[in-house]
């Protein structure tokens, strides 16, 4: 199914993954493959498994069967004899750290400063000293042009400060690979651009990245190769230009002529 | 990032010399003066009823607002409202933590301890901790049905004041876990989603993240739990711990000045509760980094 130009080696691998809350199935056997520098975009209708598929890749969610590696590390299992154990909760936590994560709803944390919501993962999680974790937080905030903001509750930031605010705190910590969750649904429609110009510029970078997003055009523009879903499953991937402009089944038409539409 | 005020101004505001003055009126609904009037009245009568009433006995309460006995049981009273607000607010982590723990079991033996508390009246609570050697005569150290390791009497380990700072503990710690509970779950769900996805632990991230934002929630229904354990120390009367409004029982007793000394309790109660409140002001402030000015 991957058929497009790989630049370096799979740095995310899931295989088989399925995914239940209750009855319902959420994930059914998605495969799919994220290469260092590579930036696939996640698109499909509301219900598709697209945000699980994120959520469970940072076991946020566990996954019910399959695997998830991150380069050769096994995510959230230790495997022994065909049976899978769950790994504890500092292993995980470790585990998490290779990615970072940008919510649709930002979940900023409102007692803490912009500068401080940067710091806050490196003074806790990497342990790193006041001085040196502020100076990585004031640049990251300079990246995302909020330099000014330092000292301002998320409280007192616009809907897309808050966002580029929540990319420089994912940013922090140094991650491999950054997981975008809609970065951009809850924006006002005059607040998406900044947002996205951001994410853009990251791309640009290098960086690795998965992005789930309404966003057709922005995906088209950024993305190496795009996944559509829907009910659980990956039922069109490739380059943007080819999935978007002349898709082959008849849901992926379906969805990509309602999306032109709006 | 683009600067939104490019577009040419339109028209530049008037400067406020030539602007012409409005008077608003802003008129005082009629039931703010009905309201007014009444509150008055009534607070014209409290006064002529506590001035001119005959048995209120000022002179007697002037008398024992600072007498020795009294001033006992007022540090007693105090001391009990401390111990207790500690332990009880130690007994609520515990609580919250088990109402809250993954494990069946830790969740069932919350469930079923906030059950009985909030069964049991105080009173009988208190009475029963004080009696319990009647039901128990030796508390048994080792396994149930088996010979015990040691036993230790009964009537030794209750005094009255391990009775008392025992019964109130754990029926603070019932109340107070709950209010914790309900503290962590205004919490979003984001935001322990967002520390983990950086890597906390769950013990980090409610430590960083969860409590101190919880706190601001709980300090309300806390300091309301506080003043209420405060006045809830005269419960212990019933087992015969002399805080204060024991004391001033004792005295009228003896003197029959009833009305005067619970006058006298009174006060004392009314002086620490507002002493209590302007703490809790302090705290609602220092913990509302963040969040002032905004109401959603």
């Amino acid at each position: 199914m991957n058929d497009v130009a790989i630049d370096g080696q799979p740095i995310v691998r899931a295989r088989d993954i399925e995914k239940r809350f209750g009855d319902l199935l959420v994930l059914d056997g998605i495969d799919l493959e994220l290469c260092e520098g590579q930036v696939i975009s996640l698109l499909g209708p509301s219900g598709s498994g697209k945000s699980t598929l994120l959520r469970c890749i940072n076991m946020l969610e566990t996954i019910d069967s399959g695997e998830i590696w991150y380069r050769s590390e096994l995510l959230g299992f230790r495997q022994r004899d065909d049976r899978y154990y769950p790994l504890g909760e500092k292993r995980k936590a470790r585990q998490r750290t290779h990615f970072g994560m940008v919510f649709q709803q930002f979940n900023l944390f409102p007692h803490l400063t912009a500068l401080e919501n940067v710091c806050e993962g490196l003074r806790i999680v990497l342990g790193q000293s006041r001085a040196v974790a502020a100076e990585r937080g004031r640049y990251l905030l300079d990246r995302v042009g909020l330099a000014e903001k330092a000292d301002q509750y998320p409280s007192m930031l616009s809907g897309g400060q808050q966002q580029r605010v929540a990319i420089a705190r994912a940013l922090a910590p140094k991650p491999s690979v950054m997981l975008f969750d809609e970065p951009t649904s809850a924006l006002d429609p005059e607040l998406v651009g900044e947002v996205l110009d951001v994410i853009r510029e990251l791309a640009e970078s290098g960086m690795t990245m998965l992005i789930v997003t309404h966003e057709m055009n922005f995906a088209r523009e950024v993305s190496d190769s795009v996944a559509l879903l829907d009910h659980g499953r990956i039922v069109e991937f490739g380059p943007p230009d080819l999935v978007l402009t002349d898709p082959q089944s008849e849901r992926a038409k379906a969805f990509v002529n309602a999306m032109k539409r709006k | 990032m683009v600067p939104i005020s490019e577009a040419a101004v339109v028209t530049a505001p008037k400067a406020p010399a030539t602007r012409r003055t409005y008077h608003f009126v802003k008129p005082v609904p009629w039931s703010w003066w009905i309201s007014g009037a009444v509150a008055l009245i009534a607070l014209a009568g409290t006064i002529d009823f506590l001035v001119n009433g005959k048995n209120w006995q000022w002179g007697v309460v002037g008398e024992y607002l600072f007498h020795p006995e009294v001033l006992i049981g007022l540090q007693n009273t105090v001391i009990l409202t401390v111990t207790c607000a500690v332990t009880g607010l130690i007994m609520g982590a515990l609580v919250a933590y088990l109402r809250m723990s993954a494990n069946p079991v830790f969740r069932a033996v919350g469930a079923v301890y906030i059950w009985l508390i909030r069964a049991i009246p105080a009173l009988v609570l208190l009475l029963f901790i004080f009696f319990l050697a009647a039901l128990l005569p030796q508390v048994p150290i080792g396994l149930p049905f088996l010979p015990p390791l040691v036993a230790l009497p009964t009537n030794t380990l209750i005094s009255q004041s391990t009775a008392a700072i025992l019964g109130l503990t754990l029926i603070q710690g019932a109340y107070i876990g709950e209010i914790y509970r309900g503290g962590i779950l205004s919490v979003s769900r984001g935001q322990m989603e967002a520390a983990r996805s950086m890597g906390m632990t769950g013990w980090q991230a409610m430590r960083r993240i969860i409590a101190p934002q919880s706190i601001r929630v709980i300090i309300p229904s806390l300091g309301n739990e506080m003043i209420t354990l405060f006045k809830n120390t005269s419960l212990v009367f019933v087992i015969g711990y002399t805080e204060l409004l024991t004391t001033v029982q004792l005295i009228y007793g003896e003197t029959y000045q009833t009305i005067p000394l619970l006058v006298v309790a009174c006060i004392w109660y009314l002086a620490l509760t507002s002493l209590a409140m302007l703490g809790q002001r302090q705290l609602e402030k220092k913990f509302g980094k963040g969040f002032r000015g905004v109401n959603e």
